[in-house]
């Protein structure tokens, strides 16, 4: 990352992570590594955490140069990993002040061929491991938490559980359904961590640039700038904005909300029909 | 430069010399912005926009009743005039002059709501935007209220033109995005200002009445602030259309 984009990402006071703690799960690419370089630069020391371990390593040595970081190789999916993960975050930070529930999978296809164990997979890592990995969580996230300054659950949502995607022209029931249900999950939370000082938002993303999004920005790139009331997708700094909003003091009182960072896409009304 | 940097932009923040309105300039000061100070009361105006001088930022006071269509374009040709083209408008003030059931409103005071909520809005926006398009695009935020979200037996009319500002944002959002326009609004919850007082001064009501907030406080002007910024600035700039609710979790929890 060059000089520019680390003044980029850098903020004041009202949005400042000085003294705080970090994990962003699915951290070692896509939004999950801008995300844990923005919290970086802002001053939190980070853990992330992805399944693999050679990703994990790479990641770490691009995220070192810009502040306290730590990796560990974890599926979220699975109760162990996740044991293990809460463990390494105690050890290298301490406390938890931020969790970043980031990690997520996809599953394309049409309805007759949509297989059980891809819904199954799509549902197990974007809401039943955020539940679980949250839930066990708390003892860390009320550690760091403070009336005036609580500690910050923050989901990433998708607008696909918002409206229901057709750019692409292949169904994804699962992830649609996901992250629907994670945006719900999201103000369940919010009321029942509240009186413990934990607030918990989602984000809710459009189209960025991500390995996710490799494939359909190769072949409707131009239908995803034309539905978008920007005309563009979004960019690096547009995630790190919102999540150093939410994470900060300026975010103190957000509490159970779904933001939707996709340029208007989703509010608006789309030019094509999914036949076309 | 910072992500929530807005140095250099020219702002206008109606309803600016107190409250919400009031943090809102204080801290888009802080990040650089020229401000233009506005209410009904030009000595209010002043004070405020010293203050913000004194404080090392940059602010003049222009007054303006909103209810005025005249008063508004004046507000939009002056700041022109003074600082150049508006780079982002905070549509913040308005009023309610009416509390109990929609069955016993008087007309004068359902229509004073809708013109002046609504109507100053989409004014301010119908003078500013061609402006801000020329510039290369900027930003509005609009601040509605929770109460634009929920069914109400005693603040109809208001929540009504607070709900209308939600759709405002939606409709301008996809109408000027093209232009690189972002409008989008925020809706607060009960916050520590003198428009709220009946329900904070009193420690028996604040107490009952924040009990129903999952965060069990009521909220500060500089947690509205935080969010005007973060939509104004580059750190939003993807973000339109929307509304971000901030209220402790009080909507969904009810």
């Amino acid at each position: 990352m060059s000089k520019q984009e680390v003044e980029n990402y850098v903020t004041s006071s009202l949005f400042s992570l000085e003294g705080k703690t970090a994990l962003v799960t699915g951290g070692s690419s896509g939004l999950g590594l801008i995300m844990a370089k923005g919290l970086l630069c802002n001053g939190a020391r980070v853990v992330i955490a992805s399944r693999s371990q050679e990703k994990c390593d790479m990641a770490l040595a691009e995220l070192s140069e810009f502040g306290e970081c730590f990796a560990l190789a974890t599926d979220v999916t699975k109760s162990q990993d996740r044991e293990r993960l809460l463990h390494f975050v105690e050890s290298k930070l301490g406390s938890l002040s931020i969790l970043i529930n980031n990690a997520g999978a996809n599953w394309g296809a049409k309805l007759e061929d949509y297989p059980d164990e891809g819904f199954e997979k799509v549902i197990n890592t974007n809401l039943s491991a955020v539940f679980s990995l949250t839930r066990d969580a708390v003892t860390l996230l009320s550690k760091a938490a403070l009336k005036d300054d609580p500690s910050r659950i923050i989901n990433i949502g998708s607008m696909d559980g918002i409206h229901v995607p057709i750019v692409q022209r292949i169904p994804t029931f699962a992830y649609s359904a996901s992250k629907a249900a994670l945006h719900h999950l999201t103000r369940s939370f919010a009321v029942d961590l509240a009186p413990r000082h934990i607030t918990v938002n989602a984000i809710a993303p459009g189209f960025f640039e991500s390995k996710m999004t490799d494939y359909v920005f190769e072949h409707y790139k131009q239908d995803i700038e034309d539905d978008c009331p920007l005309h563009r997708v979004g960019k690096p700094e547009e995630i790190v904005g919102i999540v150093t909003y939410l994470a900060s003091r300026a975010g103190a009182y957000t509490n159970g909300t779904v933001i939707p960072v996709d340029g208007g896409t989703s509010i608006s009304k789309g030019k094509r029909s999914w036949t076309e | 430069m910072s992500l929530f940097s807005l140095d250099g932009k020219v702002v206008i923040i109606t309803g600016s010399t107190k409250g919400i309105g009031l943090a809102i300039a204080n801290r888009m000061a802080e990040q650089g912005a020229r401000v233009v100070i506005s209410s009904r009361n030009q000595d209010a105006c002043d004070e405020v926009a010293a203050t913000i001088r004194e404080n090392g930022g940059d602010a003049i006071a222009i007054a303006c009743n909103i209810n005025y269509k005249e008063q508004l374009q004046e507000l939009v040709a002056k700041t022109e005039q003074q600082l150049g083209k508006v780079n982002v408008l905070v549509c913040n003030a308005a009023l309610n002059p009416y509390f109990g059931p929609s069955q016993d409103i008087p007309d004068e005071a359902f229509d004073k709501v809708m013109h002046a909520n609504i109507g100053s809005v989409h004014r301010l926006c119908q003078q500013v935007l061609p402006g801000m398009a020329e510039t290369g695009g900027g930003a509005v935020i609009i601040v509605s209220s929770i109460g634009g979200l929920k069914g109400t037996d005693a603040l109809g009319a208001y929540a009504i033109s607070k709900a209308a500002d939600m759709q405002i944002a939606r409709n301008l959002a996809v109408e000027w995005g093209p232009k690189n326009i972002r409008v989008n609004c925020i809706a607060p919850g009960l916050i520590k200002t003198d428009f709220a007082k009946a329900l904070w001064e009193n420690p028996e009501i604040y107490k009952a009445t924040v009990s129903k907030y999952p965060l069990r406080r009521i909220g500060e002007p500089d947690e509205i602030a935080g969010a005007a910024v973060f939509l104004a600035s580059s750190a939003g700039s993807f973000t339109t259309g929307q509304t971000i609710v901030i209220d402790g979790g009080g909507t969904i929890a009810s």
